[in-house]
């Protein structure tokens, strides 16, 4: 509720009133009162003198969404890391390192989720996200059904919501969705009765991407608060980074972020990050190095003239690497393109890179996304 | 409903008459008889009225010109399932708006007589908005070769425009501005650079890259209307801007007109109340071409209009049915519904813009009627009488349930609003009248 609104109550005077009084119509002030407009500076004087200072401009700078719309997936769904809070990522990334604990010891199928059924609805190509799933869901004793919907029939659209309501009837208990279009999964998620995971959708979010990188991260260098993290690349065009961002920043990283200017994404300064444009200024003195991969149609024409010379300024090879801290580690989401965005024997390099890792650990931060989802929605 | 007819005469008395035209803001009287309007005045109608007319007692209640939307999307031909003639027509009326220029994107394209041809038929069958085919200004839209511009004004195209595109190839451009000039013909056009806008939904900058959406950015409108300026500077001709959204589109036009060249602009009432949070989490009700801009933006906008420095308001009126906008937003149709929203919303710019209320009707009536070379729009004797009641004082909430358009897409559901149309008049007949308004009816 707006702070007005609730000053509008406890002082029992009505919208209407309070319009009157300030001279102003109704819908301006149901206007206000919605966050889709900020009252000029003289109606501003006006509420604050008639609410006694109790209302403030700053009342008024809200942020529309805050109170709606992301909460209520917060519970039912994964859709990004947008949603979740430090204490749910923590919590989040403690049960998988319980769950390797636990597997590394003796791996054992649980049979506390058996009967329970996931989907993986993929519009999209994936290998290790998908068997990342499916392997997850395994391990848990859930029932695992793979649709590879063909992608022709996808570009219209044509049966996405259908498919989803025909997939809802079936009544599963979670539907990990990938799709190229940003946005789908809330899409669906507004449509079914299941928990919705986001395995990534166009160039908005992969949640699970930044959850097993983190992991990753905190398992080495035994915390993310106060590391410095390069993410580097197609920044533009990837989900990966946006997670990534919002994920490492909420919990205490500083990130820089580089890339060719044609490739860097506007606006993700305003959650913090630090935007380079240069590698070599930018991974200076960093602890991680994350490296995305780079399209290939993205290499010859516009963004930029040729993968030689994108290799030449951003691609990571030793010699750029010597300007990040001395024990820095390399990262990449996969699949590489060896000689475009890192140098093939630095890939290598298991003291140097995580890269197997990273796939290793997904498994396990999918178990615990679906563990959490599935007690969620028992809990209603 | 009163029956359509029943009197060739119609008197209107103790109405606030509104006639931007001739600067006419008064208490008083009006007659028509059969199609035109016979006379308006202080004081007519004051004491007696005649025993031959019909004569409704407006009650104090806005008489002014029915208003002349130069942008709307009525479905035919080709997507009758989202909106047809005579639901447009119903949607019209009940909105005050008495004459609409339809666009020539449909299908198929209105490149060719038959089509206009068709459309007036269809018109005709109607019998209610008063319908004004425009024509593309090239074949099939395709922005290459100039249609048979002289042909089909004299079948009726009121002018020429490719409807929510613009023309990328200068040299077409110029021609097409060019040859225009010889029927003095307006030549209308969106203006968004194509190879600048390609694959954008919606408002390039922060939100869009936050929604992973390719963006369209702004610097696409305000390029393309000064090329468009710079080569109308070199052919003359006239020249309108439909839908324009950016602070820098304001200026340049500004300082074009300053120029004198013949040159006109236009913005409907979502690009001066909403802005790109509308879009929210790809809510798909709020992709419309050109997108939905930022605060700033909005608010030039809305600035503009009061300050006089946007000649037309229109509705862009695109309904579009679910199926077209129930899809991932990349996939969604472009559009929002508009003329039930028009006067409302509109007025928004008379209540908290303190623009005049002359100006605001001037926008939605004389203005539009002189580019299109009509002869409505104003109130004059002999000219058409068409014309429109409205309260502009009791509060109502726009309900989606409520409207005539066969597509409900609209992002001002639940608005509280004010400017609610009373009836309006088309050719001297009453085609719409408000259910629950209370007519004093005398000599019926």
């Amino acid at each position: 509720m707006h702070a007005l609104d609730k000053w509008i109550k406890d002082n029992s005077i009505s919208r209407k009133k309070l319009a009157n009084d300030l001279d102003i119509s109704l819908a301006s002030l149901s206007r206000y009162l919605s966050g889709d407009r900020i009252p000029k500076e003289e109606i501003m004087k006006k509420i604050i003198s008639y609410t006694d200072g109790n209302i403030s401009p700053s009342n008024f700078y809200i942020v529309k969404n805050i109170n709606n719309n992301f909460s209520k997936y917060r519970n039912d769904h994964l859709l990004g890391i947008e949603d979740l809070k430090e204490t749910e990522i923590s919590s989040l990334l403690n049960r998988a390192d319980e769950i390797i604990r636990e597997n590394r010891v003796e791996p054992i199928v649980n049979q506390k989720y058996k009967g329970k059924t996931l989907v993986n609805l993929f519009f999209e190509d994936s290998t290790r996200t998908k068997t990342s799933f499916e392997l997850a869901a395994k391990r848990l004793g859930i029932d695992v059904i793979n649709m590879q919907i063909e992608t022709s029939s996808i570009r219209k659209g044509e049966s996405l919501l259908d498919t989803a309501m025909t997939l809802n009837a079936m009544q599963p208990d979670i539907l990990v969705i990938r799709h190229s279009l940003s946005g789908t999964p809330h899409l669906l998620a507004n449509k079914v009765n299941c928990g919705v995971i986001n395995a990534g959708d166009g160039q908005h979010e992969h949640p699970t991407q930044a959850l097993l990188d983190a992991l990753a991260i905190r398992r080495r260098k035994k915390r993310i608060k106060g590391l410095k993290i390069a993410i580097c690349g197609d920044i533009a065009h990837s989900r990966v980074a946006r997670s990534n961002i919002k994920l490492l920043i909420t919990m205490g990283a500083t990130v820089n972020l580089i890339a060719p200017s044609t490739l860097m994404a506007e606006g993700l300064s305003d959650y913090g990050a630090n935007i380079y444009n240069n590698f070599k200024e930018g991974l200076n003195g960093v602890d991680i190095v994350m490296i995305l991969r780079l399209q290939r149609e993205r290499m010859q024409g516009s963004y930029i003239p040729s993968a030689k010379e994108y290799f030449k300024f951003y691609g990571l090879d030793r010699e750029k690497l010597s300007f990040a801290k001395s024990d820095a580690l390399v990262m990449h989401p996969g699949p590489i393109n060896r000689g475009v965005e890192i140098d093939s024997e630095l890939a290598d390099d298991i003291n140097r890179t995580l890269i197997l890792e990273q796939v290793e650990l997904g498994v396990a931060v999918r178990m615990s996304v679906i563990e959490h989802l599935i007690n969620n929605l028992e809990l209603k | 409903m009163l029956k359509a007819a029943s009197k060739n005469k119609i008197v209107f008395k103790n109405a606030r008459i509104i006639d931007p035209y001739s600067g006419f803001d008064s208490f008083g009287g009006l007659i028509t008889e059969n199609k035109v309007i016979k006379d308006f005045g202080k004081n007519l109608f004051k004491n007696n009225t005649p025993d031959d007319a019909l004569v409704i007692d407006c009650q104090k209640h806005i008489l002014c010109p029915g208003f002349i939307d130069l942008n709307a999307n009525i479905g035919e031909p080709g997507e009758e399932y989202k909106e047809n003639i005579n639901t447009a027509s119903d949607a019209a009326l009940s909105s005050g708006i008495t004459s609409i220029v339809c666009m020539p994107n449909t299908n198929p394209v209105i490149d060719q007589i038959p089509i206009i041809q068709y459309i007036e038929k269809r018109a005709r069958e109607t019998n209610g908005v008063k319908i004004y085919p425009s024509a593309s200004i090239t074949k099939n839209l395709e922005g290459e070769k100039l249609t048979e511009m002289g042909l089909l004004l004299e079948a009726g195209a009121i002018l020429f425009s490719e409807a929510n595109k613009a023309i990328n190839n200068a040299t077409v451009m110029k021609q097409a501005l060019t040859y225009a000039k010889n029927f003095d013909a307006t030549i209308m056009i969106s203006p968004q650079d194509p190879d600048l806008s390609i694959n954008g939904v919606m408002n390039g900058g922060s939100l869009a890259s936050k929604l992973g959406l390719p963006g369209i950015p702004k610097v696409a409108e305000i390029i393309q209307i000064e090329r468009d300026i710079r080569l109308l500077e070199s052919t003359g001709g006239k020249l309108h801007f439909l839908n324009v959204t950016t602070n820098e589109a304001i200026i340049a036009i500004e300082n074009a007109k300053r120029k004198q060249l013949n040159l006109s602009c236009s913005t409907a009432p979502h690009y001066f109340t909403l802005n790109e949070t509308a879009v929210d989490e790809w809510k798909t009700f709020a992709k419309v071409f050109p997108p939905l801009r930022n605060e700033n933006d909005r608010e030039a906008i809305y600035n503009a209009l009061v300050k006089n420095k946007i000649d037309i308001i229109s509705s862009h009126h695109s309904p579009q049915d679910q199926d077209s906008k129930r899809l991932p937003f990349e996939q969604a149709e472009y559009g929002i519904i508009g003329f039930e929203t028009l006067l409302p919303i509109s007025l928004d710019l008379h209540f908290n813009g303190k623009m005049e209320l002359i100006n605001l009707i001037d926008k939605l009536t004389y203005q539009p009627a002189k580019l299109l070379n009509l002869d409505s729009g104003k109130l004059k004797v002999n000219s058409p009488a068409d014309l429109t009641l409205i309260d502009i004082n009791t509060p109502y909430k726009l309900r989606l349930e409520d409207i005539n358009s066969k597509s409900k897409n609209s992002l001002f559901d639940e608005y509280d609003v004010k400017g609610k149309i009373l009836c309006t008049i088309v050719d001297g007949r009453m085609v719409y009248s408000e259910p629950n308004f209370k007519f004093s009816i005398e000599n019926l």
